[in-house]
């Protein structure tokens, strides 16, 4: 484990939480069990917690917290996808996709225009990379084969997405509970993207 | 939902599962795969193979379930024991409860042993039997009454934990209930009789009959005598708006 870790004390005092919310927010499920990283120091056994993944989280919660109940909050966090559709206009009108890439989405697919959540998860990821720059529609067209392949490992873990070139020739991969990737020196990382962080923000486009 | 049969037993045999209104069980009853009730009432011996989910559980008996459990309320005046995950939200025992995997719900009231070999997270438990908790016992309020025996858990978190020994019920006997623990955090603590490697909060009162290694606090600390805390520091800096 390369991440840099916190101890609770420290995370509790540069939050200004207290111990009864960092525990009801454990039993709310808001911070995921593997976060919990138990070591024992030279003062007792202490928990730690990877430093920026959970300060990220805390500053969600805690800006989130005045308009949505706790477990409406666990319900976003929760990388299990709910169930929910949505009709093409609702996707650009949210902001979720764009026109253009809409349409090229749903020539390549041949689907209806309901979304699912997958569905929806597909088109956001085009949206993003092909809006960065960093893919070429061709390339699009290889990304969402992956997605669609894979797409029950998606709802369930930890997936990370990442597109190489090399000499031109580019690839998509993904990354299922992985912890770290290497390549050789001609290759070159396009894009690489958390699909976890993905879906919370379209869960917060979609409150 | 459609009304649905109701599943007796009496005497003995053994059933599918499926979704009944009510199930009763007298004799010996076993129920082979996942069952759904509104009411599931045990008064003699029953096994369930599988899963069982029900708005209202009791137990008379003696239960045996090998899958996981999700339920309403239960009672248990005899004994039940769980393989899988249990999740009751409103758990009333008397008697004894064994879970292999980890305990939820809302609110726990236990008087009897209770022993979870995973995690247990309720919003309000309140214990005055013993336990053997061999993961997190996790819960807003925490209130443990020390009876008899010595009940334990790995670590001990939440936002107020209590813990008291009470008198025994049997008269002139003097052995008192002991609790040990690992590690116990929380914002407000009170405990006696209890012997544990890091207590950490807010504030913190150590009673009598305690053993700590650590305490660490933030706000306020006071010790009675006849316990030993080997070790206290004031963490600086922290006593914000809690």
């Amino acid at each position: 484990m390369s991440e840099e870790l916190i101890s609770k004390k420290e995370l509790l005092e540069l939050m200004g939480i207290s111990y009864g919310q960092l525990y009801r927010w454990k039993r709310k499920d808001l911070i995921p069990e593997e976060w919990f990283v138990r070591k024992s120091a030279f003062t007792g056994q202490e928990t730690f917690f990877p430093k920026e993944k959970i300060i990220e989280r805390i500053n969600k919660i805690q800006t989130m917290k005045e308009n949505l109940s706790l477990d409406e909050l666990a319900n976003m966090f929760s990388p299990n996808v709910t169930e929910l559709s949505l009709g093409q206009d609702e996707l650009i009108k949210r902001n979720i996709v764009s026109e253009q890439v809409l349409t090229f989405y749903l020539e390549n697919e041949k689907g209806g225009p309901q979304f699912d959540f997958s569905r929806i998860l597909e088109i956001f990821i085009l949206e993003k990379l092909l809006q960065s720059g960093d893919i070429n529609l061709d390339e699009g067209k290889m990304l969402l084969q992956v997605l669609k392949e894979s797409g029950s490992l998606i709802k369930q873990k930890d997936c990370e997405l990442i597109i190489v070139r090399k000499l031109g020739v580019s690839s998509c991969l993904l990354l299922v509970n992985a912890e770290a990737v290497h390549f050789d020196k001609g290759t070159r990382m396009v894009s690489r993207l958390s699909l976890l962080n993905c879906i919370e923000e379209i869960k917060a486009k979609l409150w | 939902m459609v009304k649905n049969q109701n599943l007796i037993i009496n005497g003995s045999g053994s059933y599918p599962g499926g979704s009944y209104d009510k199930i009763s069980i007298r004799g010996e009853g076993t129920i082979i795969s996942d069952v759904e009730c509104s009411v599931f009432k045990i008064y003699g011996t029953s096994e369930s193979l599988e899963n069982v989910k029900a708005d209202c559980l009791s137990v008379y008996g003696e239960a045996e379930i090998k899958g996981n459990i999700d339920s309403g309320e239960a009672h248990v005046l005899g004994t039940m024991s769980i393989s899988g995950k249990v999740q009751i939200k409103q758990l009333k025992m008397r008697g004894m409860l064994d879970a292999g995997g980890r305990l939820t719900g809302e609110k726990a009231d236990i008087k009897g042993s209770l022993s979870v070999q995973g995690d247990v997270e309720y919003d309000t438990f309140y214990s005055r039997g013993s336990f053997e908790i061999k993961g997190l016992l996790n819960a807003e309020t925490i209130r443990i009454g020390l009876r008899y025996g010595c009940s334990s858990a790995e670590e001990i978190g939440g936002g107020k934990i209590i813990v008291k020994k009470k008198a025994s019920l049997i008269p002139f006997v003097k052995e008192e209930g002991t609790l040990s623990a690992k590690v116990i955090e929380g914002d407000e603590i009170y405990l006696e009789n209890t012997k544990a490697e890091v207590v950490r909060g807010n504030t913190v009162k150590i009673g009598p009959g305690c053993e700590i290694g650590l305490v660490e606090y933030s706000v306020d600390f006071s010790q009675s005598d006849g316990s030993t805390v080997k070790t206290k520091i004031k963490q600086k800096g922290s006593d914000t708006k809690w």
